[in-house]
């Protein structure tokens, strides 16, 4: 049967149960600045799932709202409308004594320091671990280790002025992380670092991630660190345009690839319709496609295996085994006919499904493509 | 131990600090000025009845303050007298007068009185033994608190020397004979003291029958309110009788209330109060408003409202310690210079000190919570 999951296909890992809640789960989150004649709609329909342990990486122009869905995870604004579900608290409605204390588990990294002059970088970075109660030998331990991982270990009885532009933003990172947050926001974070610095604190990031299970969200234009990033989310407009889960983009693509008529796309196309693509969840024996039907769908198998089951002549059989990695429904769908087989799932299986439109406009950047597809379709019978 | 924030900050930005450290101290010092000033009036005002041998007293109805006493039928003393539980009473004139000063002839009020020589009006032991000389209506006594421009021969004030002098009171010729240490207070800048003749003789219209007050002595073990309220019942209505008390009470009432002197000393108080307020948030803001992106970071951390504010209250608690002992320092010293100048007592009290504190740690944590409103819209969504 079939389960109706809004998610692009590539918005994440591929896992056939969840295992695990996500530490984000966003769901036809709206939001609105103003009142009244004023109010401004910044945020349309934000769905987002980040796992525990994934490194997310926003971009998008200014005014996209990609802020303004940061501070909203953080806690700083009040959700008002949909659903968001941080660190398994529900933003919408939550009172502020609420976001307060789930702000407290949140690493906050701001493109400015915002240090106290007055304090050095041990105090600034103490000042984080004062809203809990751990005892003066652990805070000592905490920060030492902290800023000394950071590369700081020789400048931590120094005021920020002292301190050069690049070690300043370290012990702000150092007092976002030293409480081992679990969800840690950080607005342009290596922006004021060299490329030494920087590569350094988002090595720390991977291993916070890796190593806790910690979730990193980055808001930067930095394409130097793009390599870190599990998950790419692009807003415009306020909407999430894409959503892509790096590792499993990747995988969509080389299976892509593997199609004849897909071959000649190139890898900017061939991400694109991945993105385009909704997975689809089968248990054995469901049928996923049926005969006779009208065809509005292609489908890639990511997991699991079909069988193609036509009926010629009042005669049915098993025309074909697919598993992962093979596609069908093209044919429907270029032909503009009946779906030609029924296709049923030989066990539990994890389909991806590009919708007909999405599918035809794809058709129309490939000029080889239809001919591709024929030669392809004529090559299977 | 807590990151002493809200010292860092103090301790961190000197110039600024200095700057609301004085401005507390000026406003604890201004502060300071004005109570000492209004007690130097209460203290004052009460002086001469301090120094007044007495339980219960007889006045006019009439009467205004001790320098313009009015006065009533001597008679109504003998009445007093007779009442059970007094054991004795003593007639006392008061009445301002005009004193030319024997050096260089320039007039001034002051304060005469005159006592029954034989009586003991006074508590003074000096003054007690000074009277004595008074055995000629035309000698006088000397208050050497009284102000210089009295003419003494030394130029600062009566002594010995100027025993023997000769000057006119009013149109009255007096001579000199000793000097006593009293201090007359608001009323008049000096004073002297005579005989009940003496004192007649220098006030034209006045005659013995006539005194200004009438000093009751109770006998030991009386209650001297009943004293004063059988007294009272059995004279009439043109004099009133209350104890020592009640006399100095409504004294000090007089001055405080019934003149504008205690209102001018109550509004000094309050505007310097408000100059402390004023410099105190001037400072404390701009100090938030230079950290408020540090401020918001601490929110966006997970730092609660309450927790910031008592950041800012304690850096405003700081400066009212910081500001209130050079204050204190400083008022000391003027004190001293305006009690020798002006010739009017005025002294550091321990519950003067203690309630400046209190006003000045009132008057910081007020200017705190003003400055506070900054850090409380400080939104750290702004930050990203």
């Amino acid at each position: 049967m079939s389960q109706t999951v809004s998610l692009p296909a590539t918005s994440s890992r591929l896992a056939l149960t969840d295992v695990k809640t996500p530490n984000i789960q966003s769901r036809g989150l709206n939001f609105y600045f103003g009142d009244g004649e004023l109010r401004k709609q910044v945020l349309f329909d934000n769905n987002l799932d980040v796992m525990p342990g994934e490194i997310v990486i926003m971009t998008g122009p200014s005014g996209s709202g990609k802020t303004t869905l940061l501070t909203l995870i953080g806690g700083l604004r009040t959700a008002k409308e949909g659903s968001l579900k941080v660190l398994k608290q529900e933003m919408v409605g939550a009172s502020a004594q609420q976001l307060v204390r789930l702000r407290r588990q949140m690493g906050f990294i701001f493109q400015a320091h915002n240090l106290f002059e007055s304090l050095t970088a041990f105090q600034n970075v103490k000042m984080a671990l004062e809203l809990f109660d751990f005892s003066q030998q652990e805070m000592r331990t905490r920060i030492t280790e902290t800023l000394t991982r950071l590369g700081l270990g020789h400048r931590i009885h120094y005021k920020p002025d002292s301190l050069s532009g690049g070690q300043r933003q370290r012990v702000a990172i150092a007092r976002g992380l030293v409480h081992k947050p679990k969800l840690i926001l950080a607005d342009e974070p290596t922006a004021a670092l060299d490329e030494k610095s920087g590569r350094e604190v988002v090595t720390i990031f991977q291993e916070l991630a890796r190593e806790e299970g910690c979730t990193i969200l980055i808001v930067t234009h930095d394409n130097r660190i793009l390599d870190v990033a599990d998950r790419i989310v692009n807003m415009v407009d306020g909407r999430i345009k894409s959503n892509v889960y790096v590792q499993e983009s990747a995988k969509v693509c080389e299976f892509l690839q593997k199609c004849d008529f897909l071959r000649d796309l190139t890898p900017r196309t061939l991400v694109e319709v991945a993105d385009k693509m909704f997975r689809e969840d089968f248990s054995s024996g469901d049928t996923i496609i049926r005969q006779g039907d009208p065809g509005d769908k292609f489908y890639l198998i990511r997991k699991g295996s079909v069988e193609i089951e036509a009926t010629r002549n009042g005669e049915t059989k098993i025309v074909a085994v697919l598993g992962e990695g093979d596609f069908f429904g093209e044919m429907a769908l270029l032909t503009d006919a009946p779906r030609n087989a029924t296709v049923r799932a030989k066990e539990q299986t994890v389909l991806y499904a590009l919708g007909k439109a999405d599918f035809l406009s794809v058709i129309e950047q490939s000029p080889t493509f239809e001919q591709e597809l024929r030669k392809s379709i004529f090559e299977r019978q | 131990m807590k990151t002493p924030l809200a010292w860092r900050n103090l301790a961190h930005n000197k110039a600024r600090t200095a700057v609301a450290v004085a401005g507390v101290a000026f406003a604890v010092v201004l502060i300071f000025m004005q109570l000492g000033f209004r007690g130097a009036v209460v203290s004052t005002a009460t002086l001469i009845y301090d120094a007044l041998e007495f339980d219960v007293l007889i006045r006019s109805v009439e009467y205004l303050h001790f320098a313009d006493p009015r006065s009533f039928p001597r008679s109504r003393l003998h009445v007093a007298a007779s009442t059970p539980g007094v054991a004795h009473v003593a007639p006392f004139y008061a009445q301002t007068n005009q004193w030319r000063n024997p050096q260089n002839g320039s007039r001034r009020g002051l304060l005469v009185m005159g006592v029954s020589v034989g009586q003991k009006a006074f508590r003074l032991p000096e003054l007690r033994r000074q009277i004595e000389k008074l055995t000629s209506p035309e000698f006088v006594l000397i208050d050497r608190k009284s102000r210089r421009e009295f003419g003494p021969a030394q130029g600062e004030q009566f002594s010995d020397a100027d025993l023997g002098v000769e000057t006119n009171v009013g149109e009255a010729r007096v001579r000199v004979v000793g000097h006593f240490a009293l201090g007359a207070g608001l009323a008049a800048d000096g004073a002297l003291v005579t005989s009940d003749e003496g004192f007649v003789r220098l006030t034209p219209g006045q005659s013995v029958e006539w005194v200004s007050l009438g000093l009751v002595r109770v006998q030991p073990g009386a209650n001297h309110e009943h004293v004063a309220r059988e007294i009272d019942n059995l004279l009439p209505v043109d004099v009133e009788v209350m104890t020592r008390r009640e006399a100095a009470e409504r004294e000090t009432r007089h001055w405080l209330r019934g003149t504008p002197i205690g209102l001018i000393f109550q509004m000094g108080v309050g505007i310097s109060l408000i100059v402390g307020v004023a410099i105190v948030y001037q400072v404390l803001s701009s100090d938030v408003t230079a950290h408020l992106g540090e401020y918001a970071t601490l929110k966006a951390m997970g730092y609660t409202d309450q927790k910031l504010a008592r950041v800012v209250i304690s850096q405003s608690l700081c400066l009212a310690i910081l500001g209130f002992g050079p204050g204190l320092l400083a008022a000391r010293v003027l004190y001293e210079v305006t009690s020798y100048y002006a010739n009017i007592p005025i002294a550091m009290t321990w519950p003067r000190v203690a309630g400046v504190l209190l006003m000045t740690i009132a008057m910081c944590a007020a200017s705190g919570v003003a400055a506070l409103r900054k850090v409380w819209v400080a939104d750290p969504a702004e930050l990203f």
